[in-house]
């Protein structure tokens, strides 16, 4: 009964909107002066015109040396004239209403004969403020390259193209959002890139339907094969190499003009725990620190659960040496252990929170009032016992070590089911818990491509590259993952080949 | 309505879990060691120690609280001193169990039963079994910081890598179920001040039916499986030689047919000799020749009289029928233990001694 009433009210402002569109160059004048930033005014140089603009978005250098001075220097009687004469690229004569506004409201300048004329010429005179490219903040390497995007996309293709001279490198574009018309780029190499996974990523930001993308994070969330997942199914990065070298491996990065980071997919889930200082450091250390950070992210998720089930229910579990100080430990705590690991872990959230929001200097602070207040005043007050403040430390710690912001905060929250898994029914619901998350990830996809990959399905080839990182004279192909057209990455008899010194 | 049934069944699963009795470790009662005695009127004497974890400033002092109940059965031991005990009694740390040399000659059928099949228990769990009673064995505290659980735990446990060989309750509930083979449990005795492992109880099934002293027990285990680092002292030349084993290796072969079958036993041992009191010779390769043949002839005795022993009591603690069940097929178990005492084994000794220590 309510569906055809509130059709039929969508109808009139539907019709609005498109009259809108429709409407008079006179009428979009009219609309922009409103504005206060809006300069329209005619010329009674020796070119007799009328010039509008936003002050705020153009660039008063080109409109003062290159228009103005033409204009005012030489009687200049059609568009195309003036066009010749001005020596600014790229300048346009048309009169699609819909291309004049979208180039004005960035900051051409629109240049009429007349007032009256539809026909107009446009001057592109951006000026776009935009930070210098820094050192990455959240993906810090100690060694390698230290530059990070910024949020002006053009400096961001900039970056990857220095990295990538090749002609077959694509950047495709297109503006979403109802509102903020943002410009996102599809970048890939082609040739080495899957058609199907350009494609995929093409039609799925198409599909896009949203007022505003203010964020790169916003797409991760509206294109992921599942939106309910807590899983991350893009991989952001604000590292231009890392990017590159997902491109040459054969994905699709997506980039989002005022967002410093890049999308690459598709990705698997054991991506994410591999950071870019893996490729700089020898194969075996890289290895190594790699199986570290793997153990560090299970010890984050699973040691407070394996503490609340062992205490709580299996008591045989705890080593005799142990016995003596985790009961004694424990004796004075008026809590069962499910309540004193969730004061605690929540105390440690509650700290991360405070810490992610205050400025850099206070928030070291907090983390020394936290750290050391708190907790041994905890301890000291019998509210917490000192093995679960190691425990629930270290598996903080632990759970930094993620290179990827995403996946640390997906790793941060994924132990409370795991808790409640452990005091409900002991270890039976953490190995529940841990079947319904692995069941999770096994289903789960990134733009249509197994995102638990080298795993399941099971290939032994991408293995190479997962939890240990073979030398590069051993990755030869292109990841399975990728499907890439051109699987060779380079020729390994010439890789292996002998290089004797010179006699 | 398939919703409304999964909906329910997680709701119900969830509430459920709270009817689950848990009580975090320090509410409860861990035991670990329990002792069997023979009781009154039939009845099993039961005792068990509870460890008493002081609060965190005396955490070091381990002080303990013995527990000792008349039961029926052993599983009433449980419910007795559960009447005994404020807290809620935990039997999964369980490490030791001793019985009483009285109890274990009267059989440990019922017992060994309770103990394979709670899943609870340890498979890693030491048996003993107490020449004397066990509840003055576990109630006489040893050291000032250790629990008597964990000082008999490190006893057994420290033996079976020197001179003892390995005797849990998985080795026990293994050769007690096999055919053809039978237990052997360590034998404990209190002396004035300490316990001291004083030799090997070897059973019939259940049934407690031999003992040998510990100064035979390094030949047994060199028969029974291959070890390293054991000592035993020999008579030589109205002196002792004190002999270190630094590999031995044992070989089973049978020959003949079932009806009469022919048992070799080698043994192959490399041994150091580190003492030699009361020899006034010259150590020379002479005089280690003359030691190793001294060491097959003492060994040799030793086996036979050993064997002879097993025979006599029908006990197989080798595993010889296991063995030639595993060889044969028409194994026939009752006629195997009808032949046993004229079994025909030959242990075959070979001692290399192969380090004398530093001389010039």
């Amino acid at each position: 009964m309510w569906k055809w009433k509130r059709k039929e009210k969508q109808q009139p402002e539907k019709q609005q909107q498109t009259k809108k569109q429709n409407g008079s160059l006179s009428e979009f004048i009219q609309a922009m002066q409103q504005s206060e930033d809006f300069v329209h005014y005619k010329l009674s140089g020796s070119t007799r015109c009328t010039i509008s603009y936003l002050k705020t978005m153009s660039d008063s250098k080109i409109l003062n040396r290159s228009v103005l001075s033409i204009l005012n220097s030489e009687s200049l009687h059609t568009l195309h004239d003036m066009r010749e004469r001005i020596p600014v690229e790229n300048i346009r004569v048309t009169s699609k209403l819909e291309l004049i506004e979208e180039k004005v409201m960035f900051g051409y300048i629109m240049v009429q004969i007349h007032e009256k004329d539809e026909e107009v010429l446009l001057v592109p005179a951006v000026s776009l403020e935009s930070r210098d490219v820094g050192i990455p903040e959240v993906e810090f390497s100690v060694v390698g390259p230290k530059e990070a995007f910024v949020e002006t996309l053009n400096t961001n293709i900039n970056l990857i193209r220095k990295r990538l001279p090749l002609p077959q490198l694509t950047v495709k574009e297109t503006n979403i959002g109802k509102v903020t018309k943002t410009r996102v780029a599809v970048v890939y190499i082609d040739g080495v890139a899957n058609k199907d996974n350009v494609e995929t990523v093409e039609q799925r930001l198409k599909g896009i339907e949203i007022d505003q993308l203010t964020d790169s994070s916003f797409v991760t969330q509206v294109i992921a094969d599942n939106s309910n997942s807590p899983f991350p199914q893009l991989l952001d990065t604000e590292r231009p190499d890392r990017v590159v070298s997902n491109l040459v491996e054969g994905k699709v990065a997506i980039l989002v003009e005022g967002s410093p980071h890049a999308l690459t997919c598709p990705t698997t889930v054991v991506e994410f725990f591999g950071a870019s200082d893996d490729y700089f450091l020898p194969w075996h250390l890289a290895t190594a620190f790699r199986l570290i950070r793997l153990f560090a992210v299970i010890f984050s998720v699973l040691s407070t659960p394996l503490y609340v089930a062992v205490l709580t229910y299996h008591h045989e579990m705890i080593p005799g040496a142990l016995m003596a100080t985790i009961v004694s430990s424990r004796s004075d705590i008026p809590f069962p252990p499910i309540l004193e690991v969730i004061v605690l872990e929540l105390t440690i959230e509650l700290l991360r929170e405070a810490g992610a929001r205050l400025p850099t200097k206070i928030g070291q602070t907090i983390g020394i009032v936290g750290g050391i207040v708190i907790g041994t005043a905890a301890v000291d007050a019998g509210l917490t016992s000192n093995v679960l403040l190691i425990i629930v430390a270290l598996s903080a710690l632990a759970s930094f070590t993620t290179p990827v912001y995403q996946i640390g905060n997906t790793i941060r929250l994924i132990r409370f089911p795991f808790i409640i898994g452990a005091q409900l029914w002991g270890l039976i619901g953490v190995s529940m818990c841990m079947v319904f998350f692995i069941g999770h990830l096994i289903k789960l996809q990134s733009i249509g491509r197994p995102f638990f990959e080298p795993l399941y399905p099971l290939r032994i080839k991408d293995l190479k590259d997962s939890f240990i990182r073979l030398p590069f004279n051993k990755q030869t192909e292109r990841p399975v993952l990728t499907r890439s057209e051109d699987t060779q990455r380079m020729n390994p008899s010439r890789v292996n080949a002998k290089r004797d010194i010179d006699e | 309505m398939k919703k409304h049934w999964s909906l329910l069944i997680m709701v119900s699963v969830v509430f459920l879990a709270g009817c689950m009795a848990d009580k975090s470790v320090e509410e409860n009662a861990i035991v670990q060691i329990v002792g069997y005695d023979v009781g009154e009127e039939e009845r099993i004497r039961g005792t068990v120690s509870i460890p008493q974890y002081g609060k965190s400033e005396d955490k070091q002092a381990a002080s303990e609280l013995y527990l000792t109940v008349d039961a029926d059965s052993t599983k009433d031991v449980e419910v007795e001193i559960q009447k005994q005990s404020s807290k809620p009694i935990s039997i999964g740390k369980l490490a030791v169990t001793l019985y009483s040399k009285e109890l274990a000659e009267k059989g440990l059928d019922d017992n060994v039963d309770v103990l394979s099949r709670d899943p609870r228990l340890s498979r890693n769990m030491f048996l003993g079994v107490v020449d004397g009673s066990a509840k003055d064995l576990i109630e006489s505290g040893y050291t000032q910081d250790e629990t008597t659980s964990k000082h008999l735990q490190g006893l057994i446990e420290n033996n079976t890598l020197h001179n003892f060989p390995s005797t849990s309750l998985h080795d026990f509930l293994y050769a007690y179920y096999a055919q053809g083979m039978d237990p052997f449990l360590p034998l404990l005795k209190k002396r004035e001040s300490f316990v001291e492992l004083s030799g090997l109880a070897f059973f019939k099934k259940g049934l407690l039916v031999a003992e040998v002293p510990d100064s035979k027990i390094f030949t047994f285990k060199m028969l029974k499986e291959n070890f390293i680092k054991g000592m035993q002292d020999l008579p030589f030349e109205g002196g002792t030689l004190m002999l270190e084993n630094i590999g031995s290796n044992v070989d089973y072969s049978l020959t003949g047919p079932l009806d009469d079958p022919k048992f070799t036993i080698k043994v192959k041992l490399k041994a150091e000799v580190n003492e030699m009191a009361g020899v006034d010779r010259k150590a020379t390769p002479k005089l280690a020749k003359e030691m190793e043949e001294k060491f097959v002839e003492y060994f040799n005795k030793e086996a036979d009289e050993l064997i002879s022993l097993f025979k006599e009591k029908k006990v197989d603690p080798l595993g010889l029928g296991n063995f030639t069940k595993t060889r044969k097929g028409n194994f026939d178990l009752t006629q195997w233990q009808d032949n046993y005492s004229e079994l025909d084994v030959d242990v075959q000794f070979d001692v290399k001694i192969i380090e004398y220590g530093i001389f010039s």
